[in-house]
């Protein structure tokens, strides 16, 4: 008997416990507010190492929420702070069309206004020499231009086409030494030739002395040269003086297109001059 | 049984902050089935599954049952079977989570599931079994090398 049970001693403990947990559960389920008391007195033997485990776990928690939660706050930051540059690249890019977009509104109503022949351009590139005023656009010879056409913008004339090739155009501005621009002065209607000084502004030539002309008269294109449309804005007259016995006065004059910030111009076709004017 | 209360404690309290709560109770209860088939280790097997049952709430006995179920299980099979292999080992651990799974189900009176639970048990099963097996590597390890050395011979 004694060797029955011990050779079968692991499936006979096995058999008890299963029965016993069994019914251990029988009785709990049926009843499930009874109180086990070895449930008790175990729970009760538990309770200071859960209650420790329960310390460990917060201080753990604090631990986490206050150091190792911070790297994840770097990473957000890091990651919020990528988001608002490139927001912040949306907005300038965004203001940028905006800008962009009404300065075409304005070439497109020129245009539409001087018949809509025009061809409008993006400058490329400026000439890197001082005293040298051209500029260089995006559009030549396979897009209409050719040599003499005027080049306008909303605020005026900027000057006109000396060289075009297939795809580029070289402009050469009314502020250069060399350019010359049939004007009126628009008030009195007395002609002359504003040549450009090199430094941004114009001058008038070959305004006799005896002419009325003021500080602040405007300045606008004659349409005489064959290049130029009739009545586009050059500028302002800054500055009349005659000195000695010069049979001219001389007279500064303040262009009104900034020639240094101007981005898209129309390039006007002859035909077109003549249909405007 | 330090190793028992280690696991309850970590079961109950501290664990609940994972995904996933880790079974170490049932991988220990394998580890019991395939190197302790002894009365003591019946006893310990039943006294994990009480231990658990009176710290975590549920109705005392189930999971007792289902611990000394699965230690039978396993036990049995150990005896038929060559189970000191890591393969042999990670079945028994997921056939383990199994049979427990289904032991604590038939015994709480949710035998009775409809389609729907039916697949999200499933699911939980696949998913504590995983984890289970994924963590039965580590956890033998350590529980062998804390082994006696006459024993490991």
């Amino acid at each position: 008997m004694n060797r029955f049970f011990y050779r079968y001693r692991v499936a006979l403990s096995c058999s008890f416990f299963l029965a016993f947990s069994l019914l251990l559960a029988t009785v709990n389920i049926r009843a499930p507010y009874r109180i086990d008391p070895v449930g008790v007195l175990l729970l009760e033997a538990m309770y200071p190492l859960q209650l420790a485990a329960s310390v460990v776990e917060q201080a753990a928690g604090r631990f986490w929420h206050r150091y190792i939660a911070l790297w994840a706050l770097r990473q957000e930051n890091e990651e919020l702070r990528l988001r608002l540059e490139a927001l912040q690249k949306s907005a300038q890019q965004a203001t940028e069309l905006d800008f962009a977009n009404q300065r075409l509104g304005q070439l497109l109503a020129l245009r539409e206004e001087l018949g809509g022949n025009a061809v409008a351009a993006r400058i490329v590139g400026r000439s890197s020499v001082a005293w040298i005023k051209t500029v260089v656009l995006n559009k030549g010879t396979n897009h209409g231009l050719t040599k003499g056409m005027a080049v306008i913008v909303p605020e005026g004339v900027l000057g006109q086409v000396v060289s075009v090739s297939a795809h580029t155009a070289r402009v050469l501005l009314v502020s250069d030494l060399n350019s010359a621009v049939d004007i009126l002065v628009q008030r009195t209607r007395v002609r002359g030739i504003a040549t450009g000084l090199a430094d941004g502004g114009c001058t008038l030539k070959y305004i006799e002395r005896k002419e009325d002309i003021q500080i602040g008269d405007t300045l606008i294109t004659s349409g005489l040269d064959g290049i130029f449309p009739k009545g586009q804005l050059l500028g302002t007259v800054i500055r009349v003086g005659a000195q000695g016995g010069h049979l001219f006065q001389e007279v500064e004059v303040k262009l009104s297109a900034d020639l240094t910030k101007v981005e898209e111009v129309l390039v006007v076709a002859p035909r077109t001059l003549q249909a405007a004017e | 049984m330090l190793l028992g209360l280690a696991s309850i404690l970590l079961q109950t309290t501290l664990a609940h902050h994972l995904p996933m709560v880790p079974d170490f109770l049932l991988i220990l209860c394998v580890y019991l089935g395939i190197y302790h088939r002894s009365v003591g280790g019946a006893a310990s097997a039943f006294f994990l599954g009480y231990g658990l049952d009176a710290c975590s709430g549920a109705p005392v006995g189930i999971n007792a049952f289902a611990m000394s179920l699965v230690f039978a299980t396993v036990s049995a099979t150990a005896r038929q079977l060559w189970l000191q292999n890591p393969a042999s080992v990670l079945c028994m651990v997921f056939l383990g989570v199994v049979l427990k799974t289904t032991a604590v189900l038939l015994l709480s009176d949710l035998g009775q599931l409809d389609l729907i639970l039916r697949a999200t048990v499933a699911r939980y099963v696949v998913w504590d079994a995983t984890v289970a097996m994924l963590l039965t590597p580590m956890v033998f390890t350590l529980l062998y090398r804390g082994e006696p050395f006459d024993y490991k011979v």
